[in-house]
């Protein structure tokens, strides 16, 4: 009787630690940190592609639309980066197969062979804080399928699931192929690349590559609506039958190890940032498209070469973790503008340029510096940026574009530049001088705004007094 | 009749003296800035006349610009010269939207007066005169947020001791 109970009580606590350690690998893979997944969502809808699907499969010419499924959204923490994952939905079923799992669905007419699994993936490289976003495509072997009795989606990206048998492939988020892995027994084998057209091609393969065919499939879905006086309502979802016939031809290559990696190109993804500068202060909710944040990068660049004092004050606004959100706003007043909320906005992609950043940056180190006093010395806060670009350009022996001199009179224009190079010279500021000059600088921007006498410009004092 | 020669000799160089006098005067007015070490220096022979929007001048190649009028300060200015200028020695120059220089003056100190000659001046303002900018280099941009007509004129402002720049 005893020992009946030993057996029972030992039954019951392997189920618990089993039940607990099931629930615990669940937990893990399904992580919700909210601030990651709204970050996450943000960074998506400012950086989609036009077209959002997979068209290096040619589902008879089918475009097969995708859209993320944010409510099933979870988040991955590793060392050097975090992740957020989710299922898409997309426009009619579709799935990649083995020709081994594709024999079993002829054989057992279960469809389950025949799926397969492609989430989207927002990955945060830590160091550099670049983010970017992938599809990934889980594809498991028949003999995987049957071992986990049709359970074969536990994997998380670089997250394997035990003993994991199959392909993993991505693809970027416009649908182009990137790279693939091939997986046995939770280990990586061969790496996968795509060869186009159907026909068998002798060249593709080599002593180290092999061909082979993977089944896509397709099935065209609609949504039907009865259409009421008071509106449409959905009444249902039909789908067409199965279109399977397509072998789409990849190669499999030696070559394993490593995480099995998104790679475009087979490179390492965290090295291949274009925009390093860019991303070094780039807030994720920035909008800028790529090309737009390529001409962000040359502005960036160009403005740490431009004069010492611009470098350290890039420095400085990164030494302070100073992010920006980056954005094309044609409604701004002026070319480009600086928001107390760390927001620069450029009028067009046209003016992204160092001429106009560098008065923002300069900005936004103000704001750092006097912090609460911003809001109410706007006049005096717009010369100091002004007078900042003129005497660093004057100090580094170069032509000046007479920021300040524009807006004064004809009659003050010779003295505002004699002190400027005066002042650059002998390395004193003069604030009462400088106040004299704001309150003659007719600066439209804000209206009724003045400067007020007593301001003392600390940033021109901190650079250029000596 | 020697007292007579010398009288003669006198009047005239009298007289070169003053239309030599003269014809400097004509070319520049001098006027001392009440710090009284730099004077405004501009050309009595051009007068600034320009109709249009006045915008601000933006450079996408900052050493195009240099370069442009450094060039011709070294041209004009021999090296003895530009070596005992004192910094602050300026030219304004003020061009239109087809990269033609329109008018130009300059911020002369007082100690170099006498090293920048009017007959320098002269030349430089001349040559400047004769640059066409590339405007594909420089823009002109509205000059402040509230400007949204299009500027015809900008100006740049820059030093008289020429920097090399790559």
């Amino acid at each position: 009787m005893k020992n009946k109970f030993l057996k029972v009580f030992i039954l019951f606590a392997l189920l618990a630690v089993l039940i607990f350690a099931c629930s615990k690998e669940y937990d893990n893979l399904f992580n919700k940190e909210t601030i990651d997944i709204e970050e996450a969502q943000a960074w998506f809808e400012n950086n989609k592609p036009t077209e959002f699907g997979l068209k290096s499969i040619n589902f008879k010419g089918v475009k097969l639309n995708f859209m993320p499924d944010w409510k099933y959204a979870f988040s991955k923490n590793n060392k050097d980066f975090k992740t957020v994952e989710m299922p898409i939905k997309a426009q009619g079923r579709f799935g990649f197969a083995t020709k081994e799992s594709k024999e079993a669905y002829e054989q057992t007419k279960d469809d389950r062979y025949m799926n397969s699994q492609t989430r989207m993936v927002v990955l945060t490289e830590k160091k550099s804080n670049n983010t970017i976003g992938f599809l990934m495509t889980i594809i498991p072997d028949k003999e995987y399928r049957d071992k986990t009795t049709f359970g074969p989606y536990y994997s998380s990206y670089r997250n394997w699931q035990k003993g994991f048998s199959g392909y993993i492939f991505y693809h970027t988020l416009e649908g182009d192929f990137a790279n693939g892995w091939k997986f046995s027994d939770g280990k990586v084998t061969k790496k996968v690349e795509q060869k186009a057209g159907k026909g068998f091609n002798s060249n593709l393969e080599s002593p180290t590559c092999y061909a082979f065919y993977l089944e896509s499939w397709y099935q065209n879905c609609t949504n039907w609506y009865t259409q009421y006086e008071s509106g449409d309502v959905y009444t249902g979802t039909s789908c067409g039958v199965p279109y399977v016939e397509f072998q789409y031809l990849y190669t499999e290559c030696e070559g394993g190890g490593g995480g099995a990696s998104y790679s475009p190109q087979n490179n390492d993804p965290y090295q291949q940032s274009n925009t390093p500068n860019t991303d070094a202060i780039y807030r994720q909710s920035s909008t800028l498209s790529l090309s737009q944040k390529a001409s962000l990068e040359i502005a960036i660049v160009s403005f740490k070469n431009k004069y010492p004092e611009f470098l350290s004050l890039l420095e400085k606004l990164e030494a302070n973790g100073r992010t920006f959100k980056f954005k094309i706003d044609p409604n701004i007043l002026g070319l480009a503008a600086f928001y107390l909320d760390g927001t620069i906005a450029f009028k067009s992609e046209e003016f992204i340029n160092v001429n106009q950043l560098q008065e923002e940056l300069i900005h936004a180190y103000q704001f750092d510096y006097y912090s609460y006093e911003f809001d109410n010395n706007i006049r005096n806060f717009e010369f100091e940026a002004k007078v900042f670009q003129d005497l660093v350009c004057v100090k580094n022996g170069m032509p000046c574009t007479g920021i300040v001199t524009y807006n004064l009179q004809a009659d003050a224009v010779g003295n505002y530049l004699e002190w400027i190079y005066n002042s650059s010279q002998s390395g004193m500021i003069n604030i009462s001088q400088f106040n004299n000059f704001c309150n003659v600088w007719s600066y439209p921007n804000p209206p009724n705004n003045y400067c007020d006498p007593n301001f003392v410009p600390e940033i021109l004092i901190e650079y250029f007094n000596h | 009749m020697c007292i007579m020669k010398t009288i003669v000799l006198i009047t005239m160089a009298s007289l070169l003296s003053i239309a030599v006098n003269s014809q400097i005067v004509q070319r520049f007015n001098y006027k001392l800035m009440p710090s009284g070490s730099t004077y405004t220096v501009t050309p009595v022979f051009d007068q600034f006349k320009i109709d249009g929007k006045k915008g601000l001048a933006s450079f996408s190649n900052d050493c195009y610009v240099n370069n442009l009028f450094s060039i011709i300060i070294k041209e004009v200015l021999p090296k003895e010269k530009l070596s005992l200028l004192h910094f602050g020695n300026t030219y304004i120059i003020t061009f239109n939207s087809n990269g033609e220089i329109l008018y130009s003056w300059f911020l002369i100190k007082d100690e170099d007066k006498n090293v920048i000659s009017e007959n320098d001046l002269y030349n430089l303002y001349i040559k400047f005169k004769q640059i066409k900018i590339d405007m594909s280099k420089v823009k002109i941009i509205p000059g402040d947020p509230t400007e949204e007509k299009l500027s015809n004129y900008a100006e740049i402002f820059g030093p008289l001791i020429p920097k090399d720049c790559k």
